[in-house]
């Protein structure tokens, strides 16, 4: 595979000020259920996403870190508190506009890729704007060859989901995400179902991303290694932040992690 | 295994419903049409006729084309429910698998699934069969004063119930020689994929498909030519008709599809219309056959009305009697609509559960939409224009085939006397054109609520 991250990302065309956070969730809860079935995946979350930062969630399973991920991407309503996006509220917003919202200043990648298995590998990328009804601009159209190439997919635009390995098609789910050039880019477990190779690719890819080009990342992961691509990791329990740190490397981070498990 | 295999039934059994519905359509079907001949033969014997055998003879002939028609399109929506029943199973078939079941025995678990929905049906349609020609006795005899009564044969039972058992195994036989080949490896993969024919079925199949439907029109044309000669060139082109029809059928995975692009090709360019034909071209098998379903029934239409108009064209142009015989057609013409309308209720619940289980199985791909930004308004769009797209290409190629077997059907009889251009009646064409929009309009109305009623999270969430 070509080095993927040969050619530098083009600039970020307007930058808002830095100071002031991409996204935020303020006392922040979730209650699944109700009555004595009741849980409790978020009891008062207070967060705000640095700009062109990658921000790690971490924390056990079942500890609440894919809800407060979806509840701050407004995919599901929070029972208590206020998400923002940039210094829009969401809470609240109607679907329709919550999903152009998504649509339009959203970025998503899971851990088991979703692509879409009818479309090809280009036509994944492109979803976004098929989705938004708008053609593709020149400009976009240029943007969408740096990302093939600097994702090592050029040759394989024309391949379906299934005639790709994981990592390319995580691959090809990063560039569908970045395409729109989002406020936020949200990542559940990204590699969460790939080798160490691939996983490393993705991490150099979201790395480069948030680097170069400025791009917010939430990086949602139990993995001390990918946390490490970090530049700040959270750490959740039980539906709470229990800690918040600059991160480090992976050593540091599954330290301090466990150091905490054992407290 | 067999244990498993019950308990997967009772999983499906809801998307089974459509299935046993259609089986006790065509069963009820086949009970009301064997009552006629029955009743029928017996007021004619009682009326002191000696026409009983040809009464029996013609009412057989319409009892055999039609039923076998509608079972036929049975088959078809069947298969789909259940190969889309058994592609929900992959994981756990391909478990089986690892843990050492042939793909014998897999495939043998499906005949659990055949035996039940037939029987089920089966019953269900023998019963409401006799009820409904009760009740249909009764009020004939009341109203005409003739003495009409409910006359019991074992065929009655005998008939709906073998023919059931035997088209359902057959269609969950069809749609599990996909799942049957699953291999354990396959436990470990997603089961979101498409059904594709292997290469080289695929070109087995175009080509017997081509063969057959070539060897048809062949036998059209000469039908048609010796009709000009004499009146017995239906005898040439009956089978050359059964013939092209059993080719586009078979050939349907291979040929429907680029139908299907390009009619896609004409539709605005909009999220919804691209997404539904990719969707529809993913799993080219399936799209076949609900697109075949569809055209049966619009070819049989169209048949009918073509030969129907023709045949009343030549009597009042060549022989210049009209209006007798045109109301005689015209009658006959409404019998062949009402016996038609089985196999077109049988395509409609097919394509509607057909798109009902496709949501249900892209539950997860419809979640990703909708997270990366697909409105609801869009998703009810896309199951829309799925439907449509399909109705559609159902109608022109039913309309290109009704029109052509019409044509060779009323010439071959005619031609040598009174030789006739295809007659298509505009007020035909509007009416079936707009039926069919309605009908696919419909269809997509309970997918489509469904589809846009998954919550975009379903997507980050691990299945
Ligand atoms: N849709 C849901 N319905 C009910 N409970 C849920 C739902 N989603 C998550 N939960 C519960 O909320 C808690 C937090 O889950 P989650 O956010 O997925 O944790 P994590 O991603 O850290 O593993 C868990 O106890 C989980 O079972
Ligand atoms: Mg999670």
């Amino acid at each position: 595979m070509p080095n993927p991250l040969s050619e530098p990302l083009p600039p970020r065309s307007a930058t808002p000020a830095a100071s002031s956070p991409a996204a935020q969730v303020v006392a922040l809860t979730k209650t699944f259920g109700d009555g004595d079935s009741a849980v409790h995946a978020l009891r008062g979350v207070d967060l705000a996403i640095q700009r062109a930062r990658i921000t790690a969630v971490m924390g056990q399973s079942g500890s609440g870190k894919s809800t407060l991920l979806q509840t701050m991407a407004g995919l599901e309503p929070p029972t208590s508190g206020r998400v923002l996006l940039g210094d829009q509220e969401i809470t609240g917003m109607n679907d329709e506009t919550l999903t152009r919202l998504r649509r339009t200043r959203m970025g998503f990648v899971f851990q088991s890729f979703n692509l879409l298995p009818a479309l090809d590998a280009l036509e994944n990328i492109r979803l976004p704007f098929l989705l938004a009804g708008t053609g593709v601009s020149a400009d976009t159209e240029a943007w969408i060859e740096i990302l093939l190439t600097r994702l090592g997919l050029a040759d394989r635009a024309h391949h379906r989901p299934q005639q790709l390995s994981g990592g390319q098609q995580q691959r090809v789910a990063i560039a569908r995400a970045l395409v729109t050039r989002p406020d936020v880019l949200f990542a559940d477990e990204p590699t969460g179902s790939l080798d160490s190779a691939s996983s490393r690719d993705v991490l150099e890819l979201l790395r480069a991303a948030s680097g170069e080009w400025g791009q917010t990342i939430v990086l949602v992961t139990h993995d001390p290694v990918a946390a490490s691509a970090a530049d700040r990791v959270v750490r959740m329990s039980d539906g709470v932040i229990v800690d918040d740190w600059a991160g480090g490397s992976a050593e540091s981070i599954a330290e301090r992690m466990l150091e905490a498990g054992a407290r | 295994m067999r244990s498993w295999a019950l308990r997967q039934l009772k999983e499906s059994a809801g998307q089974y419903a459509a299935s046993a519905a259609v089986v006790a359509i065509v069963s009820a079907f086949a009970v009301l049409l064997l009552e006629t001949t029955e009743v029928f033969s017996a007021a004619v014997a009682s009326a002191g006729l000696d026409a009983v055998d040809a009464v029996r003879m013609g009412l057989g002939t319409v009892t055999v084309v039609f039923l076998g028609i509608a079972v036929v399109v049975a088959v078809l929506v069947i298969s789909n429910t259940f190969s889309m029943v058994y592609a929900g199973r992959v994981r756990d078939i391909a478990l089986l698998r690892l843990i050492g079941a042939t793909g014998k025995q897999v495939r043998r678990t499906s005949l659990i699934d055949g035996v039940a929905v037939g029987l089920t049906g089966a019953v269900l349609g023998i019963v409401a069969g006799v009820l409904i020609s009760l009740a249909a006795i009764a009020g004939i005899s009341a109203s005409t004063g003739a003495e009409l009564s409910f006359i019991f044969v074992p065929q009655l039972i005998l008939v709906p119930l073998i023919g059931s058992l035997v088209a359902t195994v057959a269609a969950s036989y069809a749609g599990s020689r996909e799942v049957s080949r699953v291999a354990p490896i396959e436990a470990t993969r997603s089961s979101a994929e498409g059904q594709r024919l292997p290469e080289r079925a695929a070109r087995g199949r175009s080509i017997t498909g081509v063969v057959l439907f070539m060897a048809g029109l062949g036998l059209l044309g000469l039908g048609t030519v010796v009709g000009i000669a004499a009146p017995v060139g239906l005898l040439i082109a009956f089978p050359g008709g059964v013939l092209s029809i059993a080719g586009v059928i078979i050939g349907s995975p291979v040929l429907i599809p680029p139908v299907v692009a390009l009619v896609a090709r004409l539709l605005p360019r909009s999220a919804a219309n691209r997404l539904a034909a990719a969707n529809l071209l993913h799993d080219p098998v399936r799209t076949a056959r609900t697109v075949i379903s569809v055209v049966i029934g619009v070819t049989l239409l169209t048949m009918f009305t073509v030969a129907g108009e023709m045949f009343i064209a030549a009597t009042r142009d060549y022989l210049g009697q009209g209006d007798d015989v045109a109301s005689v057609i015209d009658g006959l013409l409404q019998a062949v609509y009402a016996l038609t309308s089985f196999s077109v209720i049988v395509a409609a619940i097919g394509l509607g559960s057909t798109l009902s289980m496709s949501v249900l199985q892209r539950r997860r791909q419809i979640g990703v939409l909708r997270a990366l930004g697909l409105t609801t308004r869009q998703t009810r769009r896309m199951l829309l224009a799925e439907s449509l797209l399909v109705t559609v290409v159902g109608v022109i190629v039913g309309l290109v085939l009704g029109t052509l077997y019409g044509f060779v059907g009323a010439n071959s009889i005619l031609g040598s006397q009174y030789f006739g251009p295809p007659l298509l009646p505009p007020v035909f064409l509007i009416v079936l054109v707009v039926g069919a929009l309605a009908f696919g309009a419909l269809a997509s109305l309970a997918p489509g609520r469904r589809a846009s009623g998954i919550a975009p999270a379903v997507a980050l969430r691990e299945a």
